[in-house]
């Protein structure tokens, strides 16, 4: 045992220098302190969607009839532990190329005992589809559980049940693999994964036509007749009586049963594998995957389809078991509660299949990413292009799953015509753009040296991210938003993965030197990167103030403001100066000429917020803010308005942006980079005023540019806010 | 003397695909034995069988009288191994990875990590052994992979085309480590295309082709035996043969 735990502790310390090596080659010192921040946020807003998720559907669902509770929870816990053994099997099964600890020549040269390699791979096999048990089991059980205990309870007890279900399943997959391999190799080691994950995704259908909107109201149901006597088999059974504290021993004892003598055969499986090593499936010659003929001209984007088909075969099925869950949950809703998925789920949903999706790909690319990078333009295929041909791929197996879920789903409300058109093009623009940044975004993060491996381990993360949060935002927006507010968005989402392909490119084109684009700091990207840091900042602070002081007061403005001010000012302080300019103007003319057109901005936004909006002027965002609270925070928040926000903004959109944005576009059209950040300030300023925003920053860009001072468009921005903040003071009085 | 390497009716079968036919081969002590062949002929399905990574279809291979697949962990014990194409840890520097293998043979203790530091200054080493692999060329995998293979002074070495990569002073120095290797009484066995290489450094040679091991003996043997006067020829003449 002393040499298991010696090995085992060896693994574990390596694992971990490993991963903060990663960390800090791809993504720099810094990365130690924001990734943590980060993964922890985003584990926070998890729970807090899936709570109130889970919560709102026992509610709707009026699931407290003990005995129809306990039927249906131990049915889909026990469907659900069954999807997650399969989705485990089909990510353990290695692919040809694969790379995990076990296979490398290092590790499998060393005499490393059965108890660690078992151990070492359960640990693994323990990380493999975590996600899906954090984004499914982990929301149903807490619901389940939260029926019957208090909040400390239910989050040690679905803790505990995730663990218990996740290290089962990885058991019980990581056996049968090993059982697999010995007789299966090449395409059927494939076919076995395509297989296994179909399955996964049949039992997810199955879970959501008989979970918790469809059985759990079964019209079929007799209510009063107590639990039926075949769900007492059921293996989790007893563990969801206990759990609601209705104890019975013999229902307890078999639902363990069920999950420990799984276990104790995986067990012995793969203690006998372990001390019998047989053949790797890696080691034995690759079965043929041609035909004997040459292909016709691979184009990029045939090129890019054909890596990946090989590389993750079971992608090209994944539309099709996404439209029979998705149609399953339709018929599943409609049966139990006679009317469609209101809007808010519909589109969440879409997002969450989208999620899914990117982890997928994302999880595919690892090595074909590195692939593509080298082989399209060792064949003379730009880089530009090679980005443009992962996208278009990533789109097509991408749209058919969005667009078919909207219509599945929304297919029995029959809504207006222009209503259903306008939302299938927003939904295939958002994706386009988000596929786009995806592409992009693993570009920039590949290593270019042929011999090395990606940092995707640690990228993949930041990729899915990319990929899927401005698609899922943005499907969300539209449900909501008129077609004049998402068009803006979708502008800036396009402008930042044009950006970062920008960069991606640029630093792809000096190869074999990670840092080889001398002009890396001065591009769009960084600019654009600390802007999207500010507005993440804002929205924490404004979510913890939340928690503090009551929704929509002026102290929770005030923080979100604070937080995004602090974070530009600190990224534009410097960033700015790589483009100072030689004055042309006094500094008395640039101030006065600035101060003459903030009043002119101020005197026709009013106009314009009256006769076009249709409202006063005083219903500008920061007057309504000001109008609140107390002298206290009126005086904190008009210092705020009227100095630090112009500050900040004018440093970052009229003295950073525009001049990075003029690095990245060619000659011809560097002159114009003050549109673009003029378009992204605008909208950063709401809807309903675009125009006037965005003429406004075209005025103060015109205005720096001839004085060459940034005090000109400072005492703009300084002498609209403040009598902005005048007006509204003066009319609260 | 018992052979400390031995194999008897070695064959190992990938379907309808013979990579190994009935190979019998016994090498004493100190013997530094060379195995050449065409690409493809079975001289890395040789050594991964020795190494327990390949179960034999047919036979049995032994190390030290243990047997290499039913006592897999054993045997690793006291052979040290390079791949040819040397995968490794890429997040961890030559240091740790050469930490971490000693632990994991438990034998990360004070003297050994002395012997790493010799032999990483030896092949001209030392500095990149503070860097990331990732950062590594391929001529410095293979340096790792070496210092890897011999860190624990195993009684055996199995190494798969040590010199490719290497430039010529490094290839130099590792010919005489694995003499002195050898004059320590450790059995080396050594594939590789380069025949000046296995004519300089082998008491003998193995010619595999197609899964069968056409020739066995010292150089000078081997050559008598194809009636050559150069190895390249007798390579020529041994592999052309049906």
């Amino acid at each position: 045992m002393s040499e298991v735990g010696a090995q085992l502790r060896a693994v574990a310390a390596m694992s971990l220098r490993g991963a903060v090596n990663s960390l800090r080659r791809r993504q720099g010192a810094g990365a130690m302190v924001v990734f943590p921040v980060l993964v922890v946020f985003l584990l926070v807003e998890l729970a807090r969607f899936g709570s109130r998720a889970t919560d709102g559907m026992r509610l709707s669902l009026s699931l407290s009839s003990p005995a129809r509770g306990t039927h249906y929870a131990a049915l889909w816990l026990s469907l659900l532990a069954l999807g997650i053994a399969a989705l485990k099997y089909a990510r353990v099964v290695p692919g040809r190329g694969s790379r995990r600890l076990l296979d490398t020549a290092v590790f499998r040269a060393l005499p490393v005992s059965p108890g660690t390699r078992v151990l070492v791979e359960l640990a693994l096999a323990n990380t493999h589809a975590a996600g899906f048990v954090l984004l499914v089991w982990v929301p149903a059980s807490w619901g389940l559980i939260r029926m019957h205990h208090g909040p400390a309870a239910a989050l040690a007890l679905t803790a505990l049940s995730a663990l218990v279900v996740n290290g089962a399943a990885s058991l019980v997959a990581v056996a049968l693999h090993e059982g697999a391999s010995n007789r299966l190799r090449g395409r059927g080691l494939d076919v076995v994964r395509v297989l296994s994950a179909s399955v996964g995704a049949s039992v997810i259908g199955l879970f959501a036509a008989l979970g918790p909107i469809g059985a759990g109201v079964s019209r079929n149901y007799r209510p009063g007749t107590g639990i039926p006597s075949w769900t007492h088999r059921l293996p989790l059974h007893g563990l969801v009586r206990a759990a609601r504290g209705d104890v019975d021993v013999t229902a307890a004892l078999t639902s363990v049963a069920w999950i420990v003598v799984p276990c104790a055969l995986a067990l012995l499986a793969l203690r006998h594998r372990a001390r019998h090593p047989a053949d790797l499936s890696l080691d034995a010659p690759p079965a043929p995957v041609g035909d004997g003929r040459w292909p016709e001209r691979l184009t990029p984007v045939r090129a890019e389809w054909r890596m990946l088909t090989r590389q993750a075969p079971y992608l090209p099925f994944a539309p099709l078991a996404f439209l029979a869950f998705f149609f399953a949950l339709g018929k599943g809703a409609r049966s139990a509660t006679g009317s469609p998925l209101p809007s808010v789920v519909l589109f969440g949903l879409v997002g969450w299949s989208l999620l899914v999706m990117g982890t997928a790909l994302s999880g595919a690319a690892s090595r074909r990413w590195r692939r593509a990078l080298w082989i399209l333009p060792a064949h003379g295929v730009d880089h530009v292009a090679a980005i443009r041909a992962v996208t278009l791929v990533h789109v097509a197996l991408t749209l058919p799953i969005a667009l078919a879920t909207f219509v599945v789903l929304l297919q029995p409300a029959q809504p207006p015509a222009v209503f259903f058109a306008r939302q299938l093009v927003g939904l295939a623009l958002a994706i386009a753009v988000g596929q786009w940044m995806q592409a992009a975004t693993v570009f920039h993060h590949i290593d270019p040296a042929p011999d090395r491996l990606t940092g995707l381990s640690v990228g993949a993360l930041f990729i899915v991210l990319a990929s899927v949060l401005p698609a899922a935002a943005l499907t969300v927006t539209l449900s909501a938003f008129p077609l004049t507010s998402w068009g803006p968005l979708l502008l800036v989402v396009a402008m930042m993965a044009w950006s970062i392909e920008r960069a991606a490119v640029q630093r792809l084109r000096s190869v074999r030197d990670p840092d080889g684009d001398p002009d890396a700091a001065r591009r769009t990207w960084p600019a654009l990167r600390a802007f999207g840091f500010a507005l993440l900042a804002q929205l924490a602070a404004m979510q913890s103030a939340e928690t503090l002081f009551e929704a929509g007061t002026t102290r929770q403005v005030i923080a979100g403001l604070c937080a995004f001010v602090l974070v530009l000012v600190a990224a534009s302080w410097r960033a700015w100066r790589r483009y100072a300019v030689a004055p042309r103007w006094s500094a008395a003319r640039s101030v006065g000429a600035g101060v003459l057109a903030g009043a002119l901005h101020f005197a026709w936004s009013s106009q314009y917020a009256r006769w076009v909006v249709g409202a006063s002027a005083e219903a500008n965002p920061l007057a309504a803010a000001v109008r609140q609270g107390d002298g206290v925070q009126r005086a904190g928040f008009a210092l705020l308005a009227v100095l630090v926000v112009p500050l900040a903004e004018e440093l970052y959109f009229r003295a950073w942006l525009p001049n990075a944005l003029a690095t990245d576009l060619s000659p011809r059209w560097a002159r114009y980079s003050a549109v673009p950040a003029a378009a992204l300030f605008a909208t950063v300023h709401g809807v309903a005023t675009w125009p006037v925003a965005f003429a406004g920053a075209l005025l103060a860009s015109w205005l720096l540019a001839r004085s060459g001072r940034v005090a000109s468009c400072l005492a703009w921005h300084v002498t609209n806010n403040a009598l902005v903040i005048a007006v509204a003071l003066l009319g609260a009085r | 003397m018992d052979p400390v390497l031995e194999a008897q009716g070695l064959a190992k079968h990938f379907g309808a695909k013979v990579a190994l036919a009935e190979m019998s081969l016994a090498l004493p002590a100190g013997e530094i034995f060379g195995l050449l062949g065409p690409n493809g002929a079975g001289k890395s399905t040789t050594i991964n069988l020795f190494m327990g990574f390949l179960q034999p279809t047919r036979g049995w291979a032994r190390v030290c009288g243990i047997d290499c697949s039913r006592d897999t962990r054993d045997a690793m014990r006291l052979v040290g191994h390079m791949p040819e194409e040397p995968s490794l840890f890429e997040n961890l520097t030559g240091r740790e990875t050469a930490a971490f293998a000693l632990t994991m043979r438990g034998e990360d203790h004070p003297p050994r990590r002395r012997d790493v530091d010799l032999l990483a200054e030896r092949l001209g080493f030392s500095a990149e052994m503070d860097q990331l692999v990732a950062g590594y060329s391929m001529g410095m995998r293979k340096k790792l992979a070496l210092v890897l293979a011999l860190a624990h002074d195993p009684r055996v070495l199995l190494l798969d085309e040590p010199t490719n990569g290497l430039d010529p002073v490094v290839a130099r120095e590792v010919r005489e480590i694995l003499r002195e290797r050898a004059a320590r009484g450790v059995t080396v066995v050594l594939s590789t295309h380069l025949l000046d290489v296995a004519q300089r450094v082998c008491n003998r040679l193995g010619l595999i082709v197609r899964g069968q091991l056409r020739a066995v003996g010292t150089p000078d043997e081997v050559l008598a035996r194809a009636g050559a006067a150069s190895l390249e020829d007798a390579f020529l003449a041994l592999t052309a043969a049906p």
